[in-house]
C-alpha cells in the first residue's frame, strides 16, 4: 500500500503543482469578466442605463453614446439567467438606475448559458463575478473548465507575447469586432442561424418565467426595460426557423404589452443598417454599433 | 456524477482512503463504506430515485431468502413470480409505459378507430435497466440454485447497488459479485496498479476519442438531409467508433475503480471492432448483457423448444435452426428493447438478429465454398474482406441506434446509399476532422496491440521499463487535458 500511494504521488505531484500554477496564473490575467465587477462594485449607484443580454448588446451598444450615465453589463453568450443573477448581485445598489435595456435575439428564450456549447464560461459567473451559479465543482475552476490548449494559449498570449487580455472598453463595450476584419456575412449567416436554431424548446418556459422576474424587479424599483430584437443581416434571418422566430417576437410583445414598464421594439429587419454596418451576420461593427446605440438612446430619453 | 468528473475524482479518493486506512480490518465495516459511499454516487447522479433503488434491492433481498427457504415448490414458484413481476413491473413502469400506450393507440388508429390514451412524462431512473437485469439475475440464480440467498443485508444491498457498475454496468453475476463480497479484500499492488492503468485507457477513449467524435456525430445526424452520401458514411463509421469508446471507456473505468477496491469485475469488451463476422463481434461487445440474455432467455427458452418441438422439420426448415430462429429473433427483440423504449432500437435488435441468423445459415456453405476454391480459413485476404464485411453491417445498424426515430434512420440511409455516396466528403471542420481521425486510429492501433488481454495497458509493465512507461502515462494525460472538449454524458447511462 506504501509504494502503491508514493509511486501515486510522485506521478500526480507534478500535474497537481502544473494545475495550481496555471489556475493562479490564469487568475493573475485581467479580463473582462473582472472589469465589468469591479466597475459595477464602485459605480452601480450611479448608473441610469444599465445593458445587459449577450454578445449582441455586448458589440452592439456603446454606452458613450448614450445621453444618461450608462454600462454595458453583457457580454458574450451572457444569458438571461445570468442578466437576473447580475441585477440581483447588487439588488439595493440600484439608486439611480432608470432604464435596463436587454436584447431579445432569436436565440434567447430557448438558450440556457449552462446548457449550451459555451457552457464552460459557467465559470467566469463564478471566480469572477462571485455567484453562486453552479452545483459543479469544476466550475469554481479555470483549470478544470478550460481545455489545455486553452490555458497555454492564454498565459502565453498574456504573460509571454504581452497581448491586452481585454476585448472591451472601460465602459462595457465589446470593441473588437472592427469593420477592418469583418467576416463573411453569406457563410457567418447560414452557419449561425443553424448554430442558434433549437430542435427543442424544453428551456423556453423557465427562461420566458426569468424574463418575467426581471421585468417585475425592475418593476419594483421603478426601472423601465427596453427589449428589442438585434438588427440581423438578411443572409442570417433568411436561414432562421420561423416558428422560433414568430414564437419569440409574439411572446417577447405579450410580455411588454402585459407590463406598463417594459417597451419592445423589433430591429432585426432593420433597414437602417446595411451591410457595412456588419462585422458577422448577426453582430455589428463599431459603425453598426454607433447606430444602434444612438437609436436606443433616443427611445430611452423618450421613456 | 459521472467518472470523468472532478467531484467523481474526490469522492473516489475519499472512499479509497476510508476504505483501505479505516475499514480495513473490518469486512462488515468496508461492506457498510462502500453501500453508502454507492447509495451516494447514485443520489448525485438523481436523488429522486435513489429511494427506489433502495426499496428495490431491499425487495429482492426478501424475496431472495423466502424463494431459497421454502422448499415446497408452489410456494418458492410464487415468490419467484413475485420477484419476476417486481423487478420487470418497475422496468415497465419507468421505461416503457408511455411507448406501450403510445403503441397501442398507433396500432389502433392503423384500423381507423381513434382511442385517447394519456401518456405521462415519466423520468427514466438513471442505470435502471443496469440494476433491474442484475436484481433479476439474483432471483433466478436462486431460484434455479445456483445460488444460496444471503441473509446479511448489507452484502445483498450492495452487491446490487456497487457503485462503479450501477449506472451502466458491467451487469455482474451475483454469485461472483456476492462471492467478493463476502470475502475479505487485501490490498494488491498489482491489482491496483493496474486499475489505474484501466482508468486511464478508459479515460482517453471517452474524453478524447468519444466527446471529441460526438459533435461531428451529432452534427451529422441532425443535419442528415444537407450532407453528401459520403460524408454520411464517415459519420455513421464515426458514430461507431465514438460508441465503442464511450462505452467500453465507461467500462473500463468501473472494472478499473473496482480493482482500486480489490474486486474483479466482469469484463465487458474484448476489442469487438476485430471480430470475423457477427457472431464473434456479439461474443465481444457488451459482455454482460450478451451472457445475461444468453444464459437467462436465449438457453432456457431453446430448452423450452426442444422439449415440445419432436418433428425433424418445422415449416420445412430443420428443427435446431427453426428454434434457433425462433430464440434468436425474440432475443434480439428484447436486446433491442432493453436499450430504450424507442422502434429504432427494435428495429436495430431485429437487424442484428437476422444476420447472425444469416451467418448461422450460411455456415455450411461457406465453408463448402471455401473448399471448392482452396481457401484456407486463416487465409489474411478472407479475413480482411469478412472483418471489413462484418463492420459495415454493425455501422448500419447503429443508424438505428442512433436516430432519434425511424424516419431520421431510413433519410439518413438513403442519403447514404444515394449518388453523393461517391463524392469527396466534406467536414464543417476539416482540421478537427482531421485530428480526429488521427486520433481515433492511434486508438485503435493501441487497442490491436494490446488485443491479447482485458485492457491494452495491461501488460505494459512488461513491455516498456518504468521511465518509458511513466512518460507514456503523462502523455495519454496531457493528450487528455489538451483535446477534453464538452463533457457529453456517457450514453449508455441512459438506458
Amino acid at each position: 500500500m506504501n509504494t502503491f500511494i508514493k509511486n501515486l504521488l510522485i506521478f500526480i505531484l507534478p500535474i497537481i503543482f502544473l494545475a495550481l500554477t496555471s489556475e493562479v496564473l490564469i487568475r493573475l490575467i485581467p479580463n473582462d469578466y473582472i472589469l465589468k465587477k469591479d466597475y459595477l462594485d464602485k459605480n452601480s449607484d450611479k448608473i441610469e442605463v444599465l445593458i445587459l443580454g449577450s454578445s449582441h448588446s455586448f458589440f452592439g451598444l456603446n454606452p458613450i453614446y448614450f445621453s444618461n450615465n450608462c454600462f454595458n453589463a453583457s457580454y458574450v453568450s451572457q444569458t438571461i439567467d445570468y442578466d437576473l443573477e447580475i441585477l440581483k448581485k447588487y439588488d439595493n445598489k440600484w439608486s439611480k438606475l432608470k432604464t435596463v435595456v436587454l436584447p431579445v435575439s432569436y436565440f434567447s428564450l430557448f438558450e440556457k448559458l449552462k446548457e449550451c456549447s459555451e457552457s464552460w464560461r459557467v465559470k467566469n459567473y463564478t471566480i469572477y463575478y462571485k455567484m453562486k451559479a453552479s452545483k459543479s465543482f469544476k466550475e469554481y475552476s479555470e483549470v478544470l473548465s478550460s481545455k489545455l490548449e486553452i490555458i497555454i494559449e492564454r498565459i502565453s498570449s498574456y504573460y509571454i507575447k504581452g497581448e491586452n487580455p481585454h476585448s472591451s472598453s472601460s465602459l462595457g463595450w465589446g470593441n473588437v469586432y472592427n469593420s477592418k476584419n469583418g467576416k463573411n456575412l453569406t457563410e457567418t449567416g447560414k452557419i449561425t442561424a443553424k448554430k442558434h436554431t433549437y430542435d427543442d424548446f424544453h428551456s423556453y418556459p423557465d427562461i420566458v418565467s426569468t424574463l418575467q422576474s426581471i421585468i417585475s424587479f425592475c418593476n419594483k424599483k421603478n426601472v423601465q426595460v427596453i427589449l428589442f430584437m438585434p438588427p440581423a443581416y438578411e443572409t442570417y434571418r433568411d436561414n432562421l426557423n420561423r416558428a422560433q422566430l414568430t414564437l419569440t417576437i409574439q411572446k417577447t410583445t405579450d410580455i411588454a404589452n402585459s407590463n406598463s414598464n417594459c417597451t419592445f421594439i423589433n430591429l432585426m429587419a432593420d433597414t437602417t443598417f446595411k451591410a457595412s454596418d456588419f462585422y458577422d451576420a448577426d453582430h455589428l461593427n463599431e459603425i453598426g454599433a454607433r447606430k444602434l446605440s444612438l437609436l436606443i438612446d433616443s427611445i430611452v430619453v423618450r421613456h | 456524477m459521472s467518472f470523468t468528473s472532478a467531484e467523481f475524482i474526490i469522492f473516489c479518493t475519499i472512499v479509497f482512503v476510508l476504505y483501505w486506512f479505516v475499514t480495513a480490518k473490518d469486512l462488515k465495516a468496508q461492506n457498510l463504506l462502500l453501500l453508502f459511499a454507492s447509495y451516494v454516487f447514485y443520489g448525485m447522479w438523481d436523488r429522486r430515485f435513489l429511494f427506489l433503488l433502495v426499496l428495490l434491492s431491499f425487495a429482492n433481498y426478501i424475496i431472495g431468502i423466502e424463494i431459497d427457504k421454502n422448499e415446497a415448490d408452489r410456494k418458492k414458484k410464487i415468490w419467484f413470480i413475485i420477484g419476476l413481476i417486481t423487478n420487470i413491473g418497475v422496468l415497465v413502469v419507468f421505461k416503457y409505459y408511455n411507448f406501450f400506450i403510445q403503441s397501442f393507440i398507433d396500432m389502433v388508429s392503423l384500423f381507423g378507430y381513434s382511442l385517447s390514451g394519456s401518456t405521462t412524462k415519466i423520468i427514466l431512473p438513471v442505470g435502471i435497466s443496469f440494476y433491474v437485469f442484475l436484481s433479476l439475475s439474483y432471483i433466478i440464480d436462486i431460484y434455479i440454485k445456483s445460488l444460496r440467498a444471503n441473509r446479511n443485508i448489507t452484502e445483498v444491498l450492495l452487491t446490487l447497488s456497487f457503485f462503479p457498475i450501477i449506472v451502466a454496468g458491467p451487469i455482474q453475476r451475483p454469485a461472483s459479485l456476492l462471492g467478493q463480497i463476502t470475502k475479505r479484500r487485501e490490498f494488491n499492488y498489482s491489482q491496483a496498479v493496474d486499475g489505474l492503468r484501466q482508468i486511464l485507457w478508459g479515460m482517453f477513449a471517452k474524453v478524447v476519442i468519444a466527446d471529441n467524435l460526438s459533435v461531428f456525430v451529432d452534427d451529422f445526424f441532425k443535419n442528415c438531409a444537407v450532407y453528401s452520401g459520403s460524408t454520411l458514411l464517415v459519420g455513421a463509421g464515426f458514430y461507431a467508433i465514438q460508441i465503442y469508446a464511450d462505452f467500453s471507456g465507461y467500462s473500463n473505468m468501473a472494472i478499473g475503480i473496482g480493482k482500486l477496491f480489490g474486486f474483479n469485475l466482469m469484463q465487458n469488451f474484448a476489442y469487438p471492432y476485430f471480430s470475423r463476422d457477427i457472431s464473434e463481434f456479439w461474443r465481444r461487445w457488451h459482455i454482460s448483457l450478451t451472457s445475461w440474455l444468453r444464459d437467462y432467455v436465449f438457453m432456457p427458452m431453446s430448452m423450452a423448444f426442444y422439449e415440445r418441438i419432436k418433428s425433424e422439420k418445422v415449416m420445412f426448415i430443420k428443427s435446431n435452426m427453426a428454434i434457433y430462429i425462433m430464440t434468436s429473433a425474440i432475443t434480439w427483440f428484447l436486446t433491442g428493447l432493453w436499450h430504450g423504449a424507442n422502434y429504432t432500437f427494435i428495429i436495430w435488435g431485429m437487424i442484428n438478429g437476422l444476420f447472425l441468423i444469416v451467418y448461422q445459415m450460411m455456415k455450411s456453405p461457406r465453408k463448402k465454398i471455401y473448399k471448392l476454391m482452396g481457401i484456407n480459413n486463416k487465409n489474411l485476404t478472407a479475413i480482411v474482406i469478412e472483418t471489413i464485411f462484418t463492420l459495415i453491417v454493425i455501422t448500419i445498424a447503429w443508424v438505428f441506434f442512433r436516430s432519434l426515430n425511424v424516419h431520421e434512420a431510413f433519410l439518413y440511409l438513403r442519403r447514404i446509399f444515394s449518388i453523393s455516396l461517391f463524392s469527396i466528403p466534406k467536414f464543417p471542420n476539416r482540421v478537427a476532422g482531421l485530428i480526429n481521425l488521427i486520433l481515433a486510429s492511434l486508438f485503435f492501433i493501441i487497442e490491436w496491440i494490446g488485443r491479447g488481454h482485458q485492457h491494452p495497458f495491461a501488460d505494459l509493465e512488461m513491455k516498456l521499463i518504468r521511465p518509458l512507461r511513466w512518460a507514456a502515462y503523462y502523455g495519454i494525460v496531457i493528450t487528455i487535458l489538451f483535446f477534453a472538449g464538452k463533457h457529453y454524458v456517457f450514453i449508455y447511462s441512459q438506458f
